[in-house]
């Protein structure tokens, strides 16, 4: 019969893309698809959506957890990058899960029930994408009312998709013969049969109703004529039927538990002031009651959703003044079996507005510190304005994410308000830090400043994540203003209080900016050591995951590998570098992924890899925000010219410059970098006079304000600008005064990267050390000196060979196969390796020998007889 | 899109429901129910919509008309 053909139709769905069963209410989408799993014992994974599931990240964490309940090691990293709202991308967690499920061997269905509540772009292109790489053991079955925003024509035109539709699913008239005469045993006339199909179309809760409230009748078929013969919306007239078979009790159960979205014995008892709902429960689903367990143990329930609209739309009827009540009984249940976000749907189902926002404040710290902005704008939205300035510590959280957001005029709105109504010092301190998030985003430097000062005086230290929040924005303030000695101290203030809380993120954002500013001061060494004790100190944590290790570590490995370059440790350097950014690639936040990039870039440079470098850079240009990032972008645009202008780019150069220049320099920082860069593109145009006086003053600002990085690639300048000008003494003097200040810290590449003249300049120097002594001379360390005389030798001769040499045996191993012209896949069974370690390889590949692609990596591996 | 609107579904939908559906007005014909109101814009229209589909009533016609 009918089930059989829709059963070999479903079986032939696992060979395609996508099983679709499209159709309203009631048809029994969930029951013939529960009936094939069963009978088929097809494993599988159930996903019942419910409405709150839109949020992307909310959705494939219930996802992954439901194909976890029958295959545990699938999308165990996914799972724990989407606990880290905002770290990390969603393609990327996605990508990772298809990579797991690559490796299944046995069939696994995936079943998202309920697909028509989905109105979100994001989770639609997400689960198109899903199902487009979809691995072959793994089979998804969307059931829906209406059908779904994805590339359904196209799946059709390719038959990649099984429909099952409302007339697959409609009992025929045998269907209902069938049911009523053998399974209920009615003995019910074909004719009766005929009239009830005709009215009811073969709908399959009609006619369950029908059965249900038919067998106690006396005359069945005078009751099929009245039912035929009533032009009442079918559904009103039969759930009639349905209260009246039961006794008063039932009844209003039935009535009173319908607004719950999911039903326990424990919550029914509770709402109802009763104490057998789990007995009742029970019953209802012997006498099939239009009711589902949700789970094995028959702890959670929920009704037929059409079931339950009709009988809310009773209790609405019947009872209305009860239903207030109703739903402030739940939500003090759900409140006290932890469960904040039911209770807080309740209590504003209860219009008790006061008392959900009282359940929000108390998750709103929560909220803020794992960065769930989106859940705070969305409860933000049900609140008038005075009800969200009635709850100060929601209303700052609600205006900084408003900003966060890009909604600058609103949350200043918001933040003006709660300033004039707010005497508690904590609170007030916290409004101060949030203005201080409103003045950076809209580049108002001195104003940000100014609250940051007043945010650290008003959040007490016991605030630990705001109070070392607050000390981390002064201090990039400060760096901004190129104030390095006190954005030190603002640094280290967040690290000391940091380490005080349990918050890896915050732990790393404070140790990390402390590395940066110590080499801008040129304190290489102390920068080095921080970055290690974290890194050592992160694997030594039980607690953090391994990818959560990965993200947080990414940047620490890059810090470590620009080091070890500069001070010429280049193969291990460029090796924790591009680990650093590999890992960096899985998180989302700029200032996480801009920042192992932009350090990436500089390491090629200063290995001389400059169109690596140029590379990289166009990639950081795509995903930079300068509004978020200001300092990054300066960075940027400095490593970008000077790589220009080293490759003799001239006219580029010239039109970055130009449009530099047409930008207002607010901030002492930026100037700094911008004249440096400006003073390198006159030499390069031979205008050394113009460039000296630029330097001189470069360098004695840079001299008082201790920037010594900065120092020293100036001083470098002003010897090659003095060359220019056959001022050879002076030449000489500024390299002298750019080796006192590298030696103690073995800063290398910073030289070798300024090329022959300062070589030349450097040897002569290491020939008057031997020979003469004053006053500069006797400052500089031989063994020093004679270190980057080596260096300069060893470079030379390392130009000839292109740094294919840094290749590992392994990664000789997957270029050959590379050249064989083998996939992924046949890649990763020759190596018996996995597809992401492949992946990895290869991109090693690519970067080291600057391919483009596969085919280049290849080419290049002839050319230079890597093999 | 601001304006009016009247669905047509077959069969009479009690008065009752009206509510449900955000305050429309019934009216009747043979055995078709009217749905007549005002909307404020597309996302309530949809959501009627939604709410017929999800009753499994069968919808006849609609008709809006935009208000200036």
């Amino acid at each position: 019969m009918n089930r059989i053909r829709l059963f070999d139709k479903l079986n032939e769905g696992l060979y395609r893309k996508l099983i679709l069963v499209s159709a309203p209410a009631g048809y029994g989408k969930t029951t013939i698809v529960t009936q094939w799993i069963k009978k088929y014992k097809i494993s599988t994974a159930w996903f019942s959506i419910d409405t709150r599931d839109n949020v992307p990240n909310d959705f494939f964490t219930f996802l992954i957890s439901s194909i976890q309940t029958v295959q545990e090691n699938v999308g165990k990293q996914s799972l724990e990058l989407l606990n880290m709202p905002e770290t990390v991308g969603l393609d990327y967690i996605i990508e990772l899960l298809i990579n797991d499920l690559l490796e299944i061997e046995k069939d696994l269905l995936l079943v998202l029930d309920d697909f028509h509540l989905i109105h979100n772009e994001q989770i639609f292109k997400t689960i198109s994408f899903l199902l487009e790489f979809k691995p072959k053991h793994f089979h998804v079955a969307i059931l829906t009312r209406s059908d779904p925003s994805l590339p359904i024509a196209r799946f059709r035109s390719q038959n990649e998709i099984l429909e099952i539709r409302s007339s697959d699913l409609s009992f025929s008239e045998n269907d209902v013969m069938e049911l009523f005469n053998k399974k209920l045993n009615l003995e019910i006339s074909s004719n009766d049969i005929k009239l009830l199909d005709k009215k009811i179309e073969g709908w399959i809760a009609g006619l369950q109703l029908v059965g249900l409230t038919i067998q106690g009748k006396k005359n069945k078929s005078e009751y099929i004529a009245k039912i035929a013969g009533d032009n009442r919306y079918i559904m009103d007239y039969l759930m009639e039927e349905v209260l009246n078979i039961h006794n008063d009790e039932m009844r209003t159960f039935l009535l009173f538990t319908s607004i719950l979205e999911k039903l326990s014995g424990s919550l029914c008892d509770s709402l109802l002031g009763i104490s057998n709902s789990q007995s009742m429960l029970e019953s209802l689903e012997r006498n099939n009651m239009f009711i589902i367990p949700l789970d094995n143990e028959r702890k959670w329930y929920r009704y037929h959703h059409l079931f339950a609209d009709l009988l809310k739309k009773r209790l609405i009827i019947r009872y209305k003044e009860e239903i207030l009540e109703l739903h402030k009984k739940a939500s003090i249940w759900f409140e006290n079996n932890g469960m904040p976000l039911y209770a807080i749907e309740h209590s504003l189902a209860a219009k008790d507005k006061k008392g959900a926002m009282h359940k929000i404040s108390r998750i709103i710290d929560h909220l803020w510190e794992t960065s769930q902005y989106a859940s705070v704008l969305k409860f933000g939205s049900l609140f008038s304005e005075e009800e969200i300035l009635s709850c100060k510590s929601f209303g700052i959280i609600y205006a900084w994410s408003l900003i966060v957001y890009g909604d600058l005029k609103t949350g200043q709105k918001y933040l003006h308000k709660l300033e004039n109504n707010t005497k508690e010092k904590k609170l007030l301190g916290r409004i101060y830090e949030t203005f201080n998030l409103l003045k950076v985003f809209s580049g108002d430097v001195e104003s940000a400043f100014k609250y940051s000062l007043l945010a650290i005086k008003n959040i007490s230290n016991e605030d630990v994540i705001w109070k070392s929040w607050a000390y981390i924005s002064n201090g990039e303030l400060h760096l901004l203003r190129f104030e390095l000695d006190q954005c030190m101290q603002s640094f280290q203030k967040a690290r000391e209080i940091a380490s005080k809380a349990n918050n890896p993120n915050l732990k790393l954002v404070a140790e990390s900016k402390t590395a940066y500013v110590l080499r801008l001061t040129g304190r290489y060494n102390e920068a080095y050591k921080i970055c290690k004790n974290l890194l050592d100190f992160f694997n030594a944590d039980t607690s953090i995951e391994g990818f959560r290790l990965d993200v947080l570590s990414s940047i620490l490995y890059s810090i470590i590998g620009f080091i070890q370059i500069e001070q010429n440790h280049i193969e291990e350097g460029l090796k924790n570098a591009l680990k650093g950014f590999e890992l960096s690639r899985k998180a989302t936040s700029i200032s996480f992924k801009g920042y192992s990039t932009l350090l990436l870039a500089e390491s090629y440079y200063k290995v001389g890899n400059l169109n690596q470098a140029l590379t990289i850079i166009k990639g950081l240009e795509e995903i930079l925000d300068e509004k978020v990032a200001q300092w990054l972008a300066v960075l940027v645009y400095s490593l970008k010219s000077k790589v220009l202008i080293l490759q003799d780019e001239m006219k580029k150069a010239d039109i970055l410059h130009k449009q530099e220049i047409q930008q207002d320099k607010n901030y002492a920082f930026e100037k700094y970098f911008y004249h440096v860069s400006i003073a390198r593109f006159l030499i390069a145009k031979f205008k050394s006079e113009e460039a000296l006086v630029l330097l001189n003053k470069l360098s004695a600002g840079l001299k008082n304000d201790h920037a010594i990085e900065l120092l020293i690639e100036v001083e470098l300048l002003k010897a090659k600008a003095f060359l220019l000008i056959n001022f050879k003494e002076e030449a000489l003097n500024s390299v002298l005064r750019a080796i006192y200040f590298a030696q103690t810290e073995n800063l290398i590449r910073v030289f070798i990267n300024e090329g022959e003249e300062i070589e030349k300049l450097v040897k002569d120097i290491s020939k008057d050390k031997l020979t003469k002594s004053s006053d500069s001379l006797d400052l500089i360390s031989k063994a020093y000196l004679n270190k980057l005389k080596t260096a300069f030798e060893f470079e030379e001769r390392q130009i000839k060979m292109h740094f294919a040499g840094d290749l590992s045996d392994r990664e000789i191993e997957v270029l050959k196969l590379i050249s064989n012209k083998l996939s992924n896949k046949e890649i990763s069974e020759t190596l018996y390796i996995s597809l992401s370690t492949v992946k990895t390889h290869i991109s090693h590949i690519l970067s080291k020998l600057g391919a483009k692609n596969r085919q280049e990596a290849a080419e290049i591996a002839v050319k230079k007889r890597l093999f | 899109m601001e304006g009016k609107i009247q669905i047509k579904i077959k069969g009479h939908l009690d008065k009752q429901w009206e509510e449900i559906f955000h305050g429309m007005s019934f009216s009747y014909e043979e055995d078709i129910t009217i749905l007549s109101g005002s909307l404020k814009d597309d996302a309530e229209l949809h959501g009627i919509l939604n709410t017929i589909r999800d009753l499994n009533l069968k919808l006849i016609s609609v008709h809006t008309e935009e208000s200036n």
